[in-house]
C-alpha cells in the first residue's frame, strides 16, 4: 500500500471516528431506538471502521467527498419552515404529500387526507413494526460506509405500502427539505408495491430559502416490487447550492414487473445517487432515466449497478448531463448479467454537454457479462454544442445566449417525456428554462 | 427606369474559410427589389459568399468590403444581420434534435421583431400568419410539431427554409440552392413563395445551378460565379446561352 494511499485512507478513518465522536450523545427517536437495538451500535462501528468512502474505491473514483467528510455536521434541531417552500418546490400539485424537515416529519405541512385506498404510509418511527426482522436484518446489514452512518445515525423516513391489484391513481410526493445549520439527516425509506399494483412516485430534495444553506441529506431507500407491478420514481434534486446529497436506491423487480426511476439533478454542492437494481425473474425491467445540471463548482455523480439474475429480463438506461463553468458531472453504469440470465437485453447511454472548457465529465459504463445470449449495448458522448445548428439558430435572429440556451434545452428536454405525470414534466421543463437563464452558464 | 435605393454592395470581396482563400475578387451590386441570380460550377464559392454575407464564424473577409443598407455588414454578428433583415437559405438546412420547430419559428419572428422594435406576436397572431404562410406553401401543421429538419426530407427541408423565408419576410433573401432536391410540383410550391416575398422592395439573390427555376421566378441579373469571381453578368438570357454552352467557354473578364 503507497503512503499516499495509507494517509488518505487513515484520513478518511479519521473523519468517520470525529463525526462518531460529534454525535456521541445522539440517539435516535425512541421508537426507532427500540426497532434498530444493537444495529445502532454495530453500525457506528462499521461506518468507524470503513471510514468515509475515497477516491480510491473505485465506486468513488472520480467523487471527492472530503468536503463532506470535513463539514461539523450536528443533529437537526426544529426548524420552522414556510409552507410556499413546499408548494414551490412540490412536483405534483395535487399529490399526496409528507414533508420531512431536516429528516423528521412535519404533519402541518403535509398532506395526506387524499390518500387512495390500498395505500399505507407512516414515517418509520411510527410504520417500522410493519416490517417483518428477517427483512429487517437483511437490510440492516450493509457493507456500505454511508449506508452504515444511514442505520447509525437515523433521523427518520417513510415507509410506504401498496397492497396488491390497486392501481393508485393520486400520485404520493415526498418533500425533504434541508434548513442548514449544518445539520445532517439519515433518511431511511421502504417502499413495497403489491402484485399487480401501480404507483406513481416523487421526491423532492430541496432547502429552505437561503441558497447558502450547508446541510447533508444522506438517504437510503429499499423497493420491492410484487410481480406485475409497476413503480414510477421520479427523483427531483433541488438541493442548496452548498449542501450534500447521497442518496442509494436498492430495488428488487419481480417477475414481469417494471421499475422506472427517474432523476433530476439540479442543486448540491456534491450530490450522488446510486440506483442498485436486482431483476430476479422473468420480465422483469429497470428503466432509469435522468439529467444533471451541474453548474460552477457543483458535482453531480449518478452511479447505476443492475443484476440480471434471472432469464429474460430487460434494461434500459439514459443519462444527459449538461455541465457548464468549473462543474462536474459523472456516470457510472454496470449491468451485471449471471451465467442464468439468458436473453437479457440491456441498453446504457450517456450523453455529455460541455458548455465551459473547465466543465469535465467523467463517465465509465461497463457491462460483466457471464450469459452467451444477451443483447447488452453500452455508450458514453462527450462534445459542446453543435457549431451548424447555433449558426442555423443565429442566422434567423436569436442571439447568440437564446440560441445556446435553445440547443441546450433542446438537449435535455427529450429525455423529460419519459416521464408520464404532465404536471412533473411541465416544472421540469420550467427549472431547466430557469437554470439556463439565471446566470451565464451557456456563456 | 427609376434607379432603386441601393442595399448591397461588395467590392472587391477577398474571404477564406480557415486559411483558405475561397473568394477572390468579388463585386456585386444590389438594388431594392432586384432579383439577381448567381450560378456557377461546383466548388466555384457561391455558398461561400452567401456563408460570408449571413457571417458565419470560420468565414472571414480578408480584403474588400460588404456594405448594406449604409453599414459595415463586417462589424455585424449573425443575429444582428438577420434582424437587420439578412436572410440565408440554407443549401444544406441543420437538423437540431430536441428543438421544436413552431417554438424556434416563433422565438425567431419575436426575436427579429423585439430587435426592430416591434411588438412581439402573441401565440394567437403567431398561428393566423403561419396558417396562412402553410396554406400558400401546400404544408402540413404536423411539420411544426417535429424537431428542426429532423427526419426531413431534402425536399420538405427545402420547403421548411421557404416557409421560414414567407414567415420572416426579409429585406435581402439568400437563396442557396433552395431549389434542388424538389420534385417539380414541389419547385413551383417553393417558387410561389419567392414569389410572394418578391416585391417593389424584396431583394432576392437565387443561387441555382438550374435554369428550371428561373423560369418560375424571373431573374433581373444573371450573374456567372467562377473560381471566387464573378467573371460575367447579364440578364435572363445568359442563363439560357449557360444552359446551351456550359460554363467551359466563360473566361474571367476582370
Ligand atoms: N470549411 C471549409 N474548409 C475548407 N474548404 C472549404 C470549406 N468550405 C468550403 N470549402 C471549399 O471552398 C470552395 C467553395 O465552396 P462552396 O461551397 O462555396 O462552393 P459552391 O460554389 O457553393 O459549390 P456547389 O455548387 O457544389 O454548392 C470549395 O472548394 C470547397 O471545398
Ligand atoms: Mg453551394
Amino acid at each position: 500500500m503507497s503512503n499516499k494511499r495509507q494517509a488518505e485512507l487513515t484520513a478518511a478513518k479519521e473523519m468517520a471516528q470525529a463525526y462518531a465522536d460529534s454525535f456521541a450523545g445522539y440517539a435516535p427517536l425512541p421508537a426507532l431506538s427500540a426497532w434498530l437495538g444493537k444495529q445502532t451500535a454495530q453500525a457506528k462501528d462499521t461506518f468507524v471502521k470503513l471510514g468515509f468512502p475515497t477516491t480510491r474505491t473505485e465506486e468513488w473514483c472520480f467523487t471527492n467527498i472530503a468536503p463532506l467528510a470535513r463539514q461539523a455536521f450536528h443533529a437537526p434541531q426544529k426548524q420552522a419552515v414556510n409552507g410556499a417552500v413546499i408548494s414551490e418546490a412540490k412536483l405534483v400539485k395535487d399529490a399526496v404529500t409528507l414533508v420531512f424537515i431536516d429528516g423528521r416529519l412535519n404533519y402541518d405541512l403535509s398532506e395526506i387526507t387524499n390518500l387512495p385506498n390500498g395505500v399505507t404510509i407512516a414515517p418509520l418511527s411510527q410504520g417500522a413494526g410493519l416490517l417483518d426482522d428477517a427483512k429487517k436484518a437483511k437490510i440492516l446489514n450493509t457493507t456500505a460506509s454511508l449506508e452504515a452512518a444511514n442505520t447509525a445515525f437515523l433521523t427518520d423516513g417513510y415507509i410506504l405500502i401498496v397492497a396488491d391489484g390497486v392501481t393508485v391513481k393520486t400520485p404520493i410526493e415526498l418533500v425533504f427539505v434541508g434548513t442548514g445549520n449544518q445539520s445532517a439527516s439519515h433518511i431511511r425509506n421502504f417502499i413495497s408495491v403489491g402484485k399487480n399494483s401501480k404507483l406513481e412516485l416523487f421526491e423532492t430534495w430541496t432547502s429552505s430559502n437561503n441558497p447558502d444553506n450547508i446541510y447533508w441529506h444522506n438517504s437510503v431507500c429499499d423497493i420491492i416490487l410484487a410481480d406485475g407491478s409497476k413503480l414510477a420514481f421520479t427523483r427531483q434534486q433541488s438541493e442548496a447550492l452548498q449542501a450534500f446529497h447521497t442518496a442509494t436506491v436498492k430495488t428488487t423487480v419481480g417477475k414481469d414487473a417494471t421499475f422506472t426511476g427517474f432523476i433530476a439533478n439540479l442543486g448540491s454542492k456534491i450530490a450522488r445517487t446510486e440506483w442498485q437494481t436486482t431483476l430476479n425473474n422473468s420480465g422483469s425491467r429497470v428503466e432509469l432515466y435522468g439529467f444533471s445540471l451541474v453548474g460552477k463548482g457543483q458535482h453531480h455523480n449518478v452511479t447505476t449497478h443492475t443484476n440480471h439474475t434471472a432469464p429474460n429480463t430487460s434494461a434500459d438506461q439514459l443519462f444527459r448531463n449538461v455541465v457548464a463553468d468549473s462543474g462536474h458531472g459523472v456516470f457510472m453504469g454496470k449491468y451485471h448479467v449471471l451465467p442464468v440470465a439468458q436473453q437479457t437485453d440491456a441498453a446504457m447511454l450517456n450523453q455529455n454537454l460541455l458548455l465551459g472548457k473547465k466543465a469535465k465529465a467523467d463517465s465509465k459504463p461497463e457491462l460483466e457479462i457471464y450469459a452467451d445470449d444477451v443483447k447488452c449495448s453500452h455508450g458514453a458522448t462527450c462534445g459542446s454544442l453543435d457549431e451548424g445548428a447555433l449558426f442555423y439558430l443565429r442566422s434567423r435572429g436569436i442571439d447568440e445566449m437564446a440560441a445556446k440556451a435553445m440547443l441546450t434545452e433542446g438537449f435535455i428536454d427529450d429525455l423529460i417525456l419519459k416521464i408520464d405525470n404532465a404536471q412533473a414534466k411541465e416544472l421540469l421543463h420550467s427549472r431547466i428554462h430557469r437554470w439556463l437563464q439565471t446566470t451565464k452558464r451557456v456563456g | 427606369m427609376t434607379q432603386n435605393k441601393t442595399i448591397l454592395t461588395i467590392k472587391n470581396l477577398h474571404a477564406s474559410v480557415g486559411d483558405k482563400e475561397i473568394l477572390k475578387g468579388l463585386n456585386l451590386t444590389i438594388n431594392q427589389g432586384e432579383v439577381h441570380a448567381i450560378m456557377g460550377p461546383n466548388g466555384s464559392g457561391k455558398s461561400t459568399l452567401a456563408n460570408v454575407l449571413a457571417g458565419k464564424p470560420n468565414y472571414t473577409m480578408t480584403k474588400g468590403s460588404v456594405t448594406y443598407l449604409g453599414k459595415d455588414l463586417s462589424k455585424l454578428e449573425p443575429e444582428e444581420r438577420a434582424q437587420a433583415g439578412i436572410f440565408l437559405g440554407f443549401q444544406y438546412p441543420v437538423e437540431i434534435p430536441g428543438v421544436n420547430s413552431m417554438y424556434f419559428l416563433r422565438a425567431a419572428l419575436n426575436a427579429q421583431r423585439k430587435a426592430r422594435g416591434e411588438e412581439e406576436l402573441d401565440g394567437m397572431d403567431f398561428m393566423e400568419l403561419i396558417e396562412d404562410k402553410l396554406e400558400l406553401l401546400d404544408m402540413d401543421m404536423s411539420f411544426l410539431k417535429r424537431a428542426v429538419n429532423v427526419g426531413f426530407s431534402g425536399g420538405e427541408k427545402k420547403r421548411h427554409e421557404t416557409l421560414q423565408l414567407c414567415m420572416l419576410n426579409p429585406l435581402l433573401a439568400i437563396l442557396d440552392e433552395t431549389d434542388s432536391g424538389l420534385d417539380i410540383d414541389a419547385l413551383q410550391i417553393v417558387s410561389r413563395g419567392v414569389n410572394a416575398i418578391r416585391g417593389t422592395d424584396r431583394s432576392i439573390v437565387l443561387i441555382t445551378h438550374y435554369q428550371r427555376l428561373l423560369d418560375y421566378i424571373e431573374p433581373d441579373f444573371v450573374h456567372v460565379l467562377k473560381d471566387g469571381k464573378i467573371i460575367k453578368s447579364g440578364d435572363k438570357t445568359l442563363a439560357l446561352e449557360l444552359e446551351k454552352q456550359g460554363y467551359a467557354g466563360l473566361t474571367s473578364a476582370a
